[in-house]
């Protein structure tokens, strides 16, 4: 064992040890406020999902926290029998409900429209607190909550209340730690950084910022039970749950790094014993708090914790890339079995068909009735002067665009309007003209979620540590390991994406469509800003995924490129199909040379 | 007049020009070539200042350009104007042609007739945009925008132009006027620095051209000369077709000129 | 029918202080796409100017506006610099949340010095002074609020149509890029913006204050409906703004009388998510679609 082992050990036996004898060192003043931090630690790292892996904004927190606090309230001072605990079922349930009604309608919204829909809802449900007099008291609020028990054990103290919200506190991070490990945490991610490529990728975008919304409720809710039974307290009122009471929920997360479990534990902790010490200043001590969130947007963007931990990542736990497996790196592009007998049902061999595409623009035709048949196992590109409709076609094949007209059809079915998301679990993957990757994420989390439609595992599964979820973790990295190697960058598995050079990004965007095990791959301008050498190189790459069994469809300019690598080429001028043959033919069709190669033709 | 040395520069983590070197002499249409990618629209907005240099020198009328801002380059006598028309979308044809005499409106007492004059001048190099001085730009077809974003750049009465593919998206037509235009404006002493992904016509009608690739300024000459250079027709102009059988000669010419009357 | 009189005016007064401070909010958000959460101390702060100026020093409304709105004017100045400034190249979550932050600065800060019971500014009517209408009863204020607010409208129309100044406003919202390639100094545009926003949030101010009374936190409130009024129009469209104002404020008076008092303070949001839900680009605003 190493000496730097056994001081990390100590410190954490040291840590543990001050956690667990806590009650014992502090006074009951303290106490209230390191267990209301701990409280507070829960609301926020609800908001840790919604805010710091969905990036999504929300400031209803605290009217979530209020839901769960009001629900366990009422039932357990009403219903006679209903215990605490019950309580908390219920109030969790109840936040979580309320945030998927939120959630469902407001999240197509983005930024700020869904902020405000959310400050909205917030002063809604504080609004019915203070006025629905019948069911919550009012202004007067709801007194005399019972106590936990545990069996007959009575938590009438705050030392003991501390282990029960301690429990909960381990536990829910816990559960965030390992989500934020698995497919379920990585979509999220994807979302965050890039919703768009997230959509491509197969990742129901909607679906799952709707679970990180509801998600974050529950956290809330189960807060706000643990806070209206607070053992000297024992009493809720509507002011506590006010929209101010967000916004500070949003600073806590934001001072310890809205992307860092532990930032949101410290910043909920550190904020709520900050007027402690600023006591002196009176009233002052919210201005200079406020002049404090101010100052950390500026020095801080990512927090005091996540600083922290990029410091620990950069410096100390330098991890070490995986080696990739040789028979994984073998079967890289090539088309899952299922999928590839799939393929096979098409007779004349032709695995996506245009007819007759259109796609407007309010009154701008950009595809004009485009038809064309990419056969199963060529590579097809598609030319044309800039603004001819090429980059636009593709995304209307990709789903990211509805069409307005005509059909598109992939192995014999028709998948015109069908989402994004939808199309990758059928065989679809692409890559972007300008490049979309998920900056802030590894280079080999890039890739994993590229595996998103490859890998089951749902969300519950995710935050268990069932051996399922481990085995299902396990072949989507070992397998994102082989496609980066597939592209010669198993060495740079670690990297931030944002920090690799131009071409290597483009690689990963490869791999990482690659990682779908796509049938088709679309490819929109893959050489574009390379030099010659690296273009060499991407020739290079792009036959072997073709020899490997995937389809290629590339949008592209460089026309040396094209003519050496397509089997056919499709000229696109004004969203028209202008010519349509083997590049030998196109590089002599007239209507070709005069739209677009530009050559001059002589007739002798 | 204008005078680039090893001019560098990153957007963050990516090398958009490595090494950029040119000169334009004052009454002279010097045209960049080079593939998509190549850093050809980089450099004009380097030249314009929306962009810093990393490192290189760039001259002006013998002043150093590096450290002044966008804002300040156009009162200085350099007019980008930028790919894809970038016009003013919810503002009229004649309110954008106005802002472009934006820098003197803080200056002159009687800027507002002068402008006035000025768009006089701008309506006969462009006549169709008389009649659509009141149409709001989003309206108008690429053609238009085009006039409108050319006449835009001429408002602010510069002594460089730098056009950033002027043709993009255009039917051959309207390309044939466009280069038309450049010409005459031109003639009337202006200097032009045009970027062009049409690289047969640009080298049609310039006096000078360099070549960019990946960053770098690889080749520069007399614009009749790169014409004639294989390597350039090669990579940029595609291929010269003979067609030595008098009938299919005859077929493609008539295929041509239908294609030419579709446009 | 006086009822109906008297509500649709108190409702298009509260509507006309929404409408200006919406057009602050959505000038700021045209021109460097943030929404400013600290809108509601455009309103505070120069509420409170005015009470040391025409309460503690007792200068004559003459001068006290004036100076008021010139204050306004520095701190937009201020504001911009400090809250926006700094974090002009990030993206929009940190500006938001700075402001957000700003917020909670000066709203403290105004407690510390002002502390936490409301000010009656000095005002040219007296308190529960009526104009007899017929026999409908109306709160002169409540005009005066009116007619400033359609001087302002107009004022705002011949800025931005008429001048070139205010074609640059235009043009840098539009395209900051270009409007830099055109000469137009966008920097000072910006500045021009906070500057504008801010003076329109001290009239607000003015106007609102004999009403709702001057106290630190009285911005958080009838800025968020600001904003929702701006939504409910059609963000960022400077009519849909006024309009956005005008429907909320009388909604609320209405909706109040005939509806539930108790909840009047609610209406502006249920309209606000209703109009999200069914139809988010606003009431007047044209529907955008992100482009790949």
């Amino acid at each position: 064992m190493s000496s730097r082992k056994i001081i990390y050990g100590a410190s954490l036996l040291i840590a543990a040890l001050i956690i667990l004898l806590l009650p014992n060192l502090l006074d009951t003043g303290n106490m209230t406020h390191v267990i209301l931090g701990m409280i507070y630690a829960l609301a926020v790292l609800g908001l840790h999902y919604i805010l710091g892996l969905t990036g999504q904004m929300s400031l209803a927190q605290a009217a979530f926290w209020g839901i769960g606090a009001y629900t366990s309230g009422i039932l357990t001072t009403r219903v006679p029998g209903f215990s605490p605990w019950l309580g908390l079922v219920a109030g969790a349930f109840m936040a979580t409900m309320f945030g998927l009604l939120l959630g469902i309608p407001t999240l197509r919204l983005k930024g700020h429209y869904l902020a405000m829909a959310t400050i909205g809802f917030g002063i809604i449900v504080n609004l019915m607190l203070l006025n629905w007099t019948e069911v919550t008291g009012g202004a007067d609020g709801v007194r005399a909550l019972p106590y936990f028990y545990i069996l007959d054990f009575k938590l009438d103290t705050l030392s003991k209340y501390y282990y029960l919200v301690l429990a909960f506190l381990l536990l829910l991070a816990g559960a965030a730690w390992r989500l934020r490990r698995t497919r379920v945490g990585r979509s999220l991610l994807a979302i965050r950084e890039n919703e768009l490529a997230a959509e491509t990728m197969g990742i129901n975008t909607t679906l799952y910022k709707v679970l990180a919304f509801s998600l974050g409720a529950c956290y809330a809710g189960i807060a706000g039970v643990l806070f209206a039974h607070l053992p000297n307290v024992r009493y809720i009122s509507p002011d506590t749950f006010s929209f101010a009471q967000s916004v500070t929920f949003l600073a806590m997360l934001v001072l310890g790094g809205s992307d860092s479990i532990f930032g949101a534990i410290f910043g909920a902790i550190f904020l709520n014993y900050f007027p402690e010490w600023l006591r002196d200043l009176k009233t002052g001590y919210l201005a200079v708090y406020g002049a404090g969130v101010m100052l950390i947007m500026v020095f801080l963007p990512v927090g005091v914790v996540g600083l922290i931990e990029q410091l620990i990542r950069s410096r100390l736990l330098k991890p070490r890339p995986l080696a990739p497996k040789p028979e994984l790196v073998a079967q890289v592009g090539t088309p899952a079995s299922a999928l590839r007998d799939n393929g096979a049902a098409t007779s004349d061999g032709t695995i996506l068909w245009l007819k007759e595409l259109r796609k407007d623009f309010g009154g701008i035709r950009a595809v004009d009735g485009v038809s064309l048949q990419v056969k199963s196992g060529a590579i097809h590109a598609l030319i044309g002067p800039n603004g001819s409709g090429k980059t636009t076609a593709l995304n209307v094949i990709s789903g990211i665009y509805r069409p307005s007209g005509g059909d598109i059809l992939f192995l014999n079915e028709a998948i015109g309007g069908r989402a994004a998301w939808q199309l990758t679990s059928l065989g679809l993957a692409r890559t972007f003209q300008n490049i979309r990757l998920f900056p802030e994420l590894t280079v080999l989390e890039n890739v994993m979620i590229g595996q998103h439609v490859q890998s089951q595992l749902n969300f519950i599964q995710a935050l268990l540590p069932l051996p399922r979820s481990r085995i299902v973790e396990q072949k989507i990295r070992a397998e994102a390991v082989a496609a980066l190697e597939f592209v010669g960058l198993s060495d740079k598995q670690h990297e931030l994406a944002k920090n690799l050079a131009y071409g290597q990004q483009r690689r990963v965007e490869i791999a990482r469509a690659l990682a779908a095990k796509p049938l088709l791959l679309l490819l929109d301008e893959p050489a574009a800003g390379m030099n010659s050498r690296e273009t060499e190189d991407l020739l290079e790459l792009l036959r072997q995924i073709r020899e490997r069994g995937t389809t290629l469809l590339l949008v592209e300019h460089d026309m040396n490129l094209v003519m050496r690598l397509s089997d056919r080429v499709t000229v696109l001028n004004f969203g028209k199909e202008i010519a349509d043959g083997e590049p030998q033919q196109i590089e002599r069709d007239p209507a070709v040379i005069e739209a677009y190669l530009g050559a001059e033709v002589v007739y002798a | 007049m204008l005078k680039l040395h090893a001019v560098a520069v990153a957007y963050g983590q990516v090398q958009a020009l490595k090494s950029v070197s040119l000169q334009v002499q004052a009454g002279q249409i010097v045209t960049i070539i080079g593939a998509n990618g190549a850093g050809k629209s980089t450099t004009l907005k380097t030249i314009s200042g929306l962009l810093r240099a990393a490192s290189g020198t760039l001259e002006f009328e013998g002043a150093d350009l590096a450290r002044v801002s966008a804002e300040e380059i156009v009162r200085r006598g350099i007019v980008h104007v930028p790919e894809g028309r970038r016009l003013f979308p919810g503002l009229s044809v004649g309110d954008n042609l106005m802002l472009g005499a934006s820098v003197r409106a803080d200056k002159h007492k009687n800027w507002r007739a002068e402008a006035k004059d000025d768009m006089e001048r701008v309506f006969t190099i462009f006549p169709p945009l008389r009649k659509l001085a009141h149409r709001l730009c989003w309206t108008l077809s690429g053609g238009e925008q085009q006039m409108c974003a050319i006449g835009r750049g001429l408002m602010a009465r510069p002594r460089l132009l730098l056009l950033d593919e002027p043709s993009l998206g255009l039917a051959p037509v309207l390309v044939q006027e466009v280069f038309k235009t450049i010409v005459a404006i031109n003639q009337q002493g202006m200097t032009i620095l045009l970027v062009e992904q049409n690289a047969r016509q640009a080298l049609a009608i310039a006096h000078h051209a360099y070549v960019l690739e990946t960053g770098r300024t690889v080749l520069e000459g007399r614009a009749q000369d790169l014409l004639a250079n294989e390597k350039v027709k090669q990579a940029y102009l595609g291929s010269t077709l003979k067609i030595t059988d008098p009938t299919l000669a005859q077929e493609m010419q008539i295929a041509a000129q239908h294609t030419e009357h579709q446009g | 029918m006086e009822d109906l009189i008297q509500l649709l005016i108190a409702g298009l007064a509260y509507g006309s202080v929404y409408a200006l401070i919406a057009l602050g909010f959505v000038l700021i958000y045209n021109a460097v796409g943030i929404v400013n959460f600290a809108q509601g101390e455009f309103v505070m702060v120069p509420s409170f100017i005015s009470i040391v100026f025409l309460n503690k020093l007792g200068w004559p409304f003459i001068i006290a506006y004036p100076a008021t709105l010139l204050v306004a004017a520095v701190f937009g100045i201020i504001f911009q610099r400090v809250a926006y400034y700094p974090l002009r190249r990030r993206s929009y979550l940190p500006v938001v949340i700075s402001t957000i932050g700003a917020s909670i600065l000066l709203q403290n800060g105004a407690l510390v010095i002002f502390e936490a019971q409301p000010y009656r500014p000095v005002s040219f009517f007296q308190a529960g002074q009526v104009i007899e209408l017929g026999s409908a009863r109306i709160v002169p204020q409540y005009l005066l609020i009116i007619f400033v607010t359609l001087l302002m409208v107009a004022f705002q129309y011949w800025l931005f149509e008429k001048t070139i100044i205010g074609k640059q406003f235009q043009a840098t919202a539009q395209d900051q890029q270009t409007a830099r390639l055109m000469g137009i100094r966008v920097d000072r545009m910006i500045v021009f913006t906070f500057i504008y926003s801010a003076m329109l949030g001290g009239i607000a101010g003015l106007l609102i204050s004999p009403l709702l009374l001057v106290y630190p936190l009285m911005g958080g409130g009838i800025a968020l409906k600001a904003f929702s009024a701006s939504i409910v129009g059609g963000f960022g469209s400077v009519p849909g703004a006024i309009l956005g104002g005008l429907i909320l404020g009388i909604a609320e008076k209405i909706g109040a009388r005939y509806i539930s008092s108790e909840y009047e303070q609610a209406i502006a949001f249920i309209i606000l998510i209703a109009v999200l839900l069914f139809r988010s680009q606003g009431l007047f605003g044209e529907k955008v679609s992100e482009k790949a």
